[in-house]
Formats: C-alpha cells, structure tokens, sequence
C-alpha cells in the first residue's frame, strides 16, 4: 500500500494527461485534472505519518540503489509534496473550463494536460532520490510551464515564455552539467550513494565544480537573486491560475532541490555557505525594495516573492536545525500567502482594479486584505510565524547582521503591503468596474489559503516538520 | 591520454562559452536557440566524453576484452538530447507566435512593441 | 459550553466589529448595541475589582515551546478597565458627533472602534510578550481605517505615517527585542521581579535590549517615534480621543511600564544603570513636547504634543525605577485617560458647534458653550496636576520618586513642564471666558449636540472622582513587588 502512495503523486498527474487529452472535454478534463491533484495531494498526507518515522523507500523495478533508480520520502519532502498537489488542485479549480482568461481557450483539454505534467514533474523532483532523474523531472515541469506561461492573455506572454526558456534551459543545462561532474568525481548517480562518495573521492574538485554548477542552475530555477530576471515578466504573462502555482510552488521546489542537493548531497562548506547566505540577504532586500517601485500589481507581487523566496534560501544556508524549521515554514507560509493572493486577486492586473474594491466586492477585500496581512508578517499569520522562527533561527546561530537585513527586509515589506491595500480601503471606486467579483468557485481556493495561512501561523505543525526534516538531514536541535 | 581528455575538456569549455556567448549577445531569438543548443551540445559532449575509453570496446561481455567503455553516459546523454530537441520545439513556435503577435523576432524590437502596442 | 472570562472582553468586542460589519445593521440598533456591550464589558472589569481577576488562561501555540496566555494583574486591571469605561462613553460621543458633522461611512467606523477596543483590551489581558504583540499589532491595524477614514489625501498621508511609525517601530525593533528575550531566556511570560534578572547578562546588552523595547513601543511616543501622533490628528475627533486618550497611547505606556516591571525588572535595571539613557531620552521628550505644545495654535494639534509630553511622564517614571514612580506612572494612565479624553471630547464639540480648530479663535465662545468650557477647565486642572484633578497623584508620586532616586535635574524637568502645561493649557478656557470684547459675550446658549455634551461632562467629572476615589486603585497596584509605598 505505502508503495503506492509512494508513486501515486507523481504517476497519477502524469498518467492523468494524456486521458483528459484523450477525452477531450474541457470539463471532464477539469474536473479529472482537479481530482489527479487532490488525489496526489491525499497520497502525500497519507504518507506523513510514515516518513515522521523513518524515510520511506520504492525501488523502481525492483533494482536496488545505488543500480537502480529509488523514490525517497522523508520528512523534508512528503510535506513539499503536500503543498505542491494541493496548490496546483487548487489553482486548477479556478481554471475554469468557462474561463476566458487562457490565450487557447479552445484547446482547454492541453492546458490541462499541461498543469498536470508540470505537477508531476515537481512532484518527481521532490519524490526521487536519484540525481538525474531530478534533472529529467526538472525538464518535464520546465517544459510544460513555458506553455502554461505562453498561455497567458496578453501580446507578450509568448516573449516573456521564450525569455523563461532560454534563461530555464540554461539553468537546467547546469543542472546537467554539474551532475555529469559529479558523475566524474563519483561514478554513481543515486544522492545517498553520491553523498558518500562525495566525501571519500581523490577528485574532490570535481565534485564540488558539480555542486556549484548544481547550486547554479537551481539558483536559476529558483529565481534566487541575483538570477530573478525571469521572474516578475513571467508572472505578469502567465493566466492568473499559472502565476498562483507557479508563485505558491514551482520556485520553491526548486529551492528543495538546491537545498537537498547541492547543500546536503554536495556537503557544501562552511564558507559556501556563508557566501549563499550573503547574497540571499541582499537579495531580501533587493526584491522588497524593487517591489515599492512596480506599477504592475503582479510584477510588485514577484519582486516581494524574490524577496520572500530569498529568506528560505537564507534559512537553509544557516545550516542548522532551526534554520531548516524556518525553511519549512516560510515554504508554507509563503505559498499559501502569495499563492492565495494571486488566486484571490484572480484577473486583477493594475492598481486601478482594485481601486475602492471595499465599495463593491466585500469578500474579495476581505480575503486580500487577511493574505496581505501574512505577507506583512502580522501575528496569528502564517507569515508571522515565519518570520519569528527565522529571527531567532538566525539569532541563535548568532547572526547579528543577518538580523538586521530580515528586520530591515520585513519593514521594506510595509511599504508595498500598503501599496496593495491603499487602493483597496482608500480609493474611490472607477466608474464601471470591469473586474466580476470573485464568486462561486473562484472563492472555494482564497478561502482554503486563508485557513491555511492562519493554520500554519497558530498551529506548530510546519515547524514540527521542519524538524523532522531537518533530523533526516542530520541536523541535531 | 591525459592530453586526449584535456583537449577534450577544453574543447568542451570552448562550446559552452560559445553558446553562452551566442544567448546573452544574439538579439534574434532563432539565434539565440541556436547558441543554447551549442551549450547543451556541449554537455552531451561532455558526458560522452567521459563514458569512453582507448581502447575500450563496446559493453557487450565476451572475448578477451579488457576495457569496457562506460554505457551509462549515453544512456542519460540520450535523454538529454530527447529534452534538448523538445526544448528547442517549444522554443521555435515560441518563436514563431512572437513573430505572429508582435511582428518581430528581435527581442528589443518585440519588448517595445510589447510595451507600445 | 462555558466560556472562559477573560476571553470575553476580547471576543465580544470582535464579533461586534465583525457583526456591524457583515450585517451593516440600522444606525440606531448599531449604536445602541455597542454601548450596550460597552457597558457590560464595563461591568464585567469593574466586577474584577471587587471579586478578584479570574485565573490565567492558556490558549494556541503557534510557535514550537511558546504558549499564548492570557492573564490579568493589577497594571493589566488598570488598563483594560480604563478602556473599558470609556469605550461606552466615547461611543455615544462618536454617534452625536458622526451624525452632527455629516461624517460618512458610519459602518466601518464603528466595526473598526469595536476592533480596536477588542485588541487594546487584549494588550491589557496578555500573559506574555507574544500575545502582548498580537494585541498590539492589532491595535494597529484596526485604527488604520479610523485614522483614514475620511478617504482623502490628507488622511491617506496620515495613514501612512501612522501605519509606517507603528509598524516600523514595533517589527524593526519590538519584535527583534521580543525574539531576543525569547532567545535568551526561552520563555516569554511576564515574571514578577523580571524575566531577565538573574541571566547574568552584561550591561550594555540590557542597555540596547531595553532602548529597542522602548522606542520599539511606538505608541508610547517616546520621541523621535512622537511623529506618528500629530500626523493622526487627520481624523474625526472621537478617533483622536480614542487613540490619544483610551487606547493606543495608553497600550504603549502600560507597554513601556510592563516591560520594565515584569521582563527586566526595576531592580536589575536599578543595579545595572540599563535604563539611564532612557531616562534622558524620556525628560528631553517631555519637556520638548510641552514647549510645542505651547507654540502650537491648533486645538488638536497642542493636545496632541500634550499627549506626548504626559505619556513621557510615564515613560520616566519607568526608568526612575523607584516604587512611587512606577506607582504613579501606573495612575497616570488612569488619570491622563480621563484628563485627554475630555479634552479633545471637548474639541470636538467645539468644532461641531461653533466650527473653531484654533486657539485664537476662542475668545468669548465660553459664555455659548459654559458645560463644554467648564469641562474643559476640569480637564486640564488634571492635566496639569493641581487638585481637583487626578493628575495630582501622578505629578505627587512621580516627583517623590526622583527625590528618592536622586535625580534631582528630573525634578526640575517636571516643574519646568507643570509650567508649561499652565502655559498652554489655560488660555484656552481663560480666553473662551474672559477674552474679547465684553459686548461681545452673547449669553445665548450654543452647546454642541446632548450626546456629545454629556459624555464629556460625564468624563470631566470622572477626572474630580478619581482624585478622591485613587486609594482602590494604589491598594491594587501596591500588590505587584517593587511598586507602590515602600
């Protein structure tokens, strides 16, 4: 039984695809689609309890690592799991088969098909214990986000799509590279087998040339600064379901495979990173301050997730415990906060949208301005809960002047958190508003990341997690 | 040996600067996917490279073979290259709906008519 | 199903604010409602005193090893009770004077009044350092749409300086300072006698932990953070009263006196001198904002630097770290909400009647507006300090604790400011009484509308109570160690 669950996020997306493909219909296929993803995300929490023991184990065919090709969950990977199916089911609700948003409405079927082969490309990524299955998964889920993205309403979204493919495929061409350097120094390709090697191999060069062309090209991915160019093009091109899944997990998984990778297989050295650490913490502030100056609600929204992504990164780079607990919970954190706004904000693209939305849509205001208060970190919110276990993640590892940097990065976030709702509470509302309000089941998915934002912010499950995770890293508390 | 896997190796770097070259500078987006198949062209290599051995047969057991070159290089460069032709699909009717939607296929000339419709 | 006592103050209040809210009900069951359950919060506080505070209460745990509590002691009483008293009042004031100026949008100004109440009474029932800051900054998120509300772009100026000091002070410096005490000591519950004391912790450690408590407590306007306060002035006048009188003020000097009570400890602070440069800081600001006070020719905006002169009144009381300071410090925040309150209830009114906002426009209107003046002259007997006004108690104990401490430079500071607050406090009802031409005094009554007139004689009176009915009030603060006589 637990063999199947083990697959299932990854095998029932994928096999899911080409069936809605084949059916044809855009609400069978929406429906399907839905239920593939929820299904992936009921498998991942059936599995929770299990790898809260031990990581749990699927050999592919039967062939034993480090021959074959293995599945790995453990605590730092079954939740990731959890939060990737649930986002993409969530945000695949609100791609409605009626929906006008998409550039091919008329080929729904694919757009579907599409969403669902890049869920379980991430989902690969998270569930594989081998290294360059995590490169062909990474492939898989890059691919199909370029059609996703190119999808988007707008004239431009196919340029921004092809500036994300030529920047992703680099990306994903160091990814390749640094596993065939680490291939050299190894010979061996599954991570627990590589970890080992890694420390005993005469060509240590090697292996740590592969793990910074790993940390590179997951960087990329990942929209770590200062590789996040892509970013906020991408997210102001893609529909409005892409940019939530892609803001509530895409990057992020990406983030778990540097962090698993380059950090724990790799073993990367202290000053590593130190240097990491660094330049996430510029990158905080970068992101939140280029935030203040968009003119584009969707564009402020991806330079605050620069930002946010940044402390994740940070919070790995510490290297401790606690770091890893924070990493957990700004993951959830962040993903149901941006992933929400995104969801709730729906087609909503320039601040003269929302102007005066009080005046005319009460839930709509109610639910943005409850995310808007997690991204601010208010106590209660998923946010604050962030934040507070990264602070004293960072004070108790004696990171003064990280400190300051989060502090000085979360008080920036003031700034664009009132951007959004200045125009929201203090506006006066347009003439006609050509934004619907948010009804029905565009409602179901904010509300789910409402409860979602303040289970995780009053609740010690994330950060429970994050130990659990980080104790099969072999951090101690 | 060591001089066959050296010129090999910077070989190699030499493509990969190529093709990096050719992405950052090439305003046309058909060139600059020609530069990023160089660069994935030269990981393939890469890979390849490291797999053979002189004189290494072919992994197939018998005879009085010593040396077996290593299959497990081509066996992933052979997935690689089905992802680099797909990512180069994807990346031509990209291509292709830019020219359609914006007129151009220079990326500055798109950007601003993107931005001035 | 029971519900525990002292979740109903903060409870109650938000489903008012989420009632009025969602349902947007008629104005009169609206505000019939919330004075209503105003004063049965009133009652329920009250009912603490005579019968004792019910027991400590453990809620949620949001983050790994940190519980939030609720529990009352007596500063704690102190406050919420203060709140709770005039939240009734100030309603009723708020209706006569939203209806009488026309204001618009009545719904979410008193769905945002209740939120505040509800977060300012949680900051009173905290039983430790985080639920302190979720109140907190609730408190400062509720009284964003109030200080806004007139949706222009004054206010929305405002707003942004107020959300933007509140908000920078306490993430960039409380909540760092809050994670540092969690950090160093593991828990973060208020300890009779100090969390901190007994660590061991060097000197200038406390010094900066215990500097960024106190300017990270915005709403205690310790100056340079004053700057939010005058530029709140944009709102309608209850909000003003509400905010510089019952509660965002009054939550940052009960802040600034829990703090130093119940987390460092008047006698590791005394021992270690951690508290000096606030002290400085604290006399500075007090004398600093009287004399502003005085320059100022805006009614509001003189009260306003008044507020930030009183609340330092506190904030030096804590750092004197004597028992009688601190116990008068305690009582300024009873006495000052009564005395402020009165005195921008009393702006209000004379705003609504006679659409005056300067001082120099005053002369004469006290023989139209005898209750509203009268009122007035109470409240500022109190501010000042002379009998028969609360204040007395305040400037009485506070002094005795500087002669204590030997501070002898603060008591100067003290008197100088006494002066001051005569200089710009008086001629505002000794122009509106003897001021311009006699012929000019129309006897004719003028008053501003009954439900503005009568909550401000209703608190104006209070403040004359208070100076007899002070002994309950320094029995139950007495009980917490290290405040009160000796």
């Amino acid at each position: 039984m637990t063999d199947v669950l083990l697959i299932a996020p990854v095998l029932l997306p994928m096999l899911t695809a080409p069936v809605v493909v084949l059916i044809g219909n855009a609400r069978i296929g929406w429906i399907l689609s839905c239920l593939a993803a929820f299904g992936s995300a009921a498998c991942a929490w059936l599995l929770l309890d299990a790898v809260a023991v031990e990581p749990v184990h699927y050999h592919f065919g039967n062939w034993p690592p480090p021959f074959g090709i293995e599945y790995v969950l453990d605590a730092l990977n079954t939740p990731l799991l959890l939060l990737s199916s649930m986002a993409a089911g969530l945000a695949l609700m609100t791609a409605t088969p009626t929906s006008t948003e998409e550039n091919f409405a008329n080929r729904r079927p694919v757009f579907y098909a599409l969403f669902l082969l890049c869920l379980a490309g991430l989902n690969g990524i998270l569930s594989t214990g081998d290294v360059f299955n995590v490169f062909v998964f990474l492939e898989i889920s890059s691919l199909t986000t370029y059609g996703l993205v190119a999808a988007g309403p707008r004239a431009g979204s196919a340029l921004a799509a092809f500036q994300y493919l030529v920047l992703g495929t680099l990306g994903g061409s160091f990814v390749l590279l640094g596993i065939g350097l680490w291939f050299q120094a190894t010979g061996s390709l599954n991570m627990a087998d590589t970890r080992e090697l890694l420390t005993q191999t005469p060509y240590a060069a090697v292996g740590l040339a592969g793990t910074l062309m790993l940390m590179l090209g997951f960087s990329l991915k990942a929209a770590s600064f200062p590789l996040h160019q892509w970013l906020p093009s991408v997210y102001a091109a893609a529909p409005w379901p892409v940019t939530a899944f892609l803001a509530a997990c895409a990057t992020k998984v990406a983030i778990y495979a540097m962090a698993r990778l380059a950090l724990e297989v790799g073993g990367l050295g202290i000053q590593g990173r130190a240097v990491l650490g660094f330049v996430a913490l510029t990158g905080v502030l970068w992101g939140a301050a280029a935030a203040c100056f968009q003119r584009d609600i969707r564009r402020m929204l991806a330079w605050s997730s620069v930002s946010q992504l940044a402390y994740i990164v940070f919070a790995f780079s510490l290297g401790t415990a606690a770091g890893v607990a924070a990493a957990m919970v700004q993951f959830f954190a962040h993903a149901a906060i941006k992933g929400g706004i995104f969801l709730t904000l729906g087609p909503v693209r320039s601040f003269d949208d929302i102007a005066g939305l009080r005046d005319r849509d009460f839930l709509r205001t109610a639910l943005l301005t409850l995310l808007t208060l997690g991204l601010l970190g208010v106590p209660l919110t998923a946010g604050f809960a962030a934040k507070w276990s990264l602070l004293s993640a960072a004070l108790d590892s004696g990171h003064y002047i990280a400190l300051g940097f989060l502090v000085l990065g979360s008080l920036i976030a003031v700034v664009y958190c009132l951007r959004l709702m200045e125009p929201v509470w203090l506006r006066s509302a347009p003439e006609k508003a050509h934004i619907p309000p948010l009804r029905g089941v565009f409602l179901v998915p904010s509300i789910v990341a409402v409860i979602a934002m303040f289970a995780v912010g009053t609740s010690p499950w994330a950060a429970k997690w994050g130990y659990l995770a980080a104790a099969t890293l072999g951090y101690t508390q | 040996m060591v001089l066959l896997s050296q010129i090999f190796f910077t070989l190699v770097g030499l493509l990969l600067v190529t093709g990096l070259y050719l992405v950052i500078a090439q305003d046309n987006l058909v060139k600059k996917l020609l530069g990023l198949s160089v660069f994935q062209t030269a990981i393939f290599v890469f890979y390849l490279a490291q797999g053979k051995l002189f004189p290494g047969a072919v992994p197939i057991l018998g005879g009085e073979v010593v040396n077996y070159s290593h299959p497990l290089p081509h066996v992933l460069i052979l997935t690689a290259i089905v992802v680099g032709i797909a990512t180069l699909a994807v990346g031509l009717s990209l291509v292709v709906r830019v020219q359609e939607e914006l007129g151009s296929s220079e990326e500055d000339e798109a950007r601003h008519r993107e931005r001035n419709p | 199903m029971s519900i525990h006592p002292l979740l109903l103050p903060v409870v109650v209040p938000a489903l008012l604010a989420l009632f009025i809210a969602v349902t947007n009900p008629r104005a009169n069951l609206r505000e019939g409602l919330a004075v209503l359950i105003g004063i049965g919060n009133a009652g329920l506080w009250l009912s603490w005193w005579i019968q004792g505070v019910p027991p400590a209460l453990n809620l949620i745990q949001p983050v790994p090893g940190l519980t939030l509590q609720l529990n009352l002691e007596p500063l704690g009483l102190l406050f919420g009770t203060v709140a709770a008293l005039l939240w009734p009042v100030t309603t009723i004031y708020a209706a006569g004077y939203m209806r009488a100026n026309q204001e618009k949008n009545h719904k979410a100004f008193f769905a945002a009044f209740a939120a505040s109440i509800a977060g300012a009474q949680l900051i009173a029932l905290a039983g430790d350092l985080l639920t302190l800051f979720v109140g907190y900054e609730w408190l400062t998120l509720a009284t964003w749409p109030l200080v806004t509300h007139k949706r222009n772009a004054d206010a929305q100026r405002g707003g942004r300086i107020y959300l933007g000091f509140l908000l920078a002070t306490s993430l960039g410096l409380l909540l760092p300072a809050i994670v540092a005490t969690v950090v160093l000591s593991g828990r973060a519950d208020f300890v009779d006698g100090g969390l901190l004391s007994g660590l061991g912790l060097s000197t200038p450690l406390l010094m900066g932990l215990f500097a960024a408590y106190m300017f990270g407590t915005g709403k205690a306007a310790l100056m340079p953070v004053h700057y939010w306060l005058p530029a709140a002035m944009v709102a309608p006048t209850p909000v003003s009263a509400l905010l510089h009188a019952v509660a965002v003020v009054k939550a940052g000097v009960f802040i600034v006196l829990k703090i130093t009570i119940y987390i460092f400890g008047p006698d590791l602070l005394l021992r270690t001198g951690a508290a000096n440069p606030i002290l400085v800081v604290g006399a500075a600001s007090l004398l600093l904002a009287s004399v502003q006070a005085w320059r100022a020719d805006h009614i509001k905006q003189r009260l306003a630097y008044s507020t930030v002169s009183q609340l330092a009144y506190v904030s030096v009381a804590a750092c004197l770290l004597m028992p009688q300071a601190l116990l008068g410090g305690a009582i300024q925040i009873l006495a000052h909400a009564f005395g402020k309150i009165t005195l921008f209830f009393c702006a209000g009114a004379i705003y609504t009647a006679a659409h005056k906002q300067y001082v120099s426009e005053l002369d004469g209107l006290g023989w139209k507006m005898p209750l509203t003046f009268g009122a007035f002259l109470l409240a500022a007997l109190s501010i000042i300090g002379l009998p028969p006004g609360a204040g007395s108690w305040v400037k009485w104990y506070i002094a005795i604790g500087s002669i204590e401490s030997g501070h002898w430079l603060v008591l100067a500071v003290l008197a100088g400011s006494t002066m001051l607050n005569i200089a710009y406090l008086m001629p505002i009802p000794l122009r509106a009484f003897l001021g311009g031409k006699p012929e000019d005094r129309s006897t004719s009554r003028a008053e501003a509308p009954l439900a503005m007139v009568l909550p401000l004689v209703f608190t104006a009176l209070l403040t004359v109570f208070w100076f007899f009915a002070v002994g309950p009030v320094i029995t139950q603060l007495s009980t917490i160690p290290g405040v009160g006589h000796d």
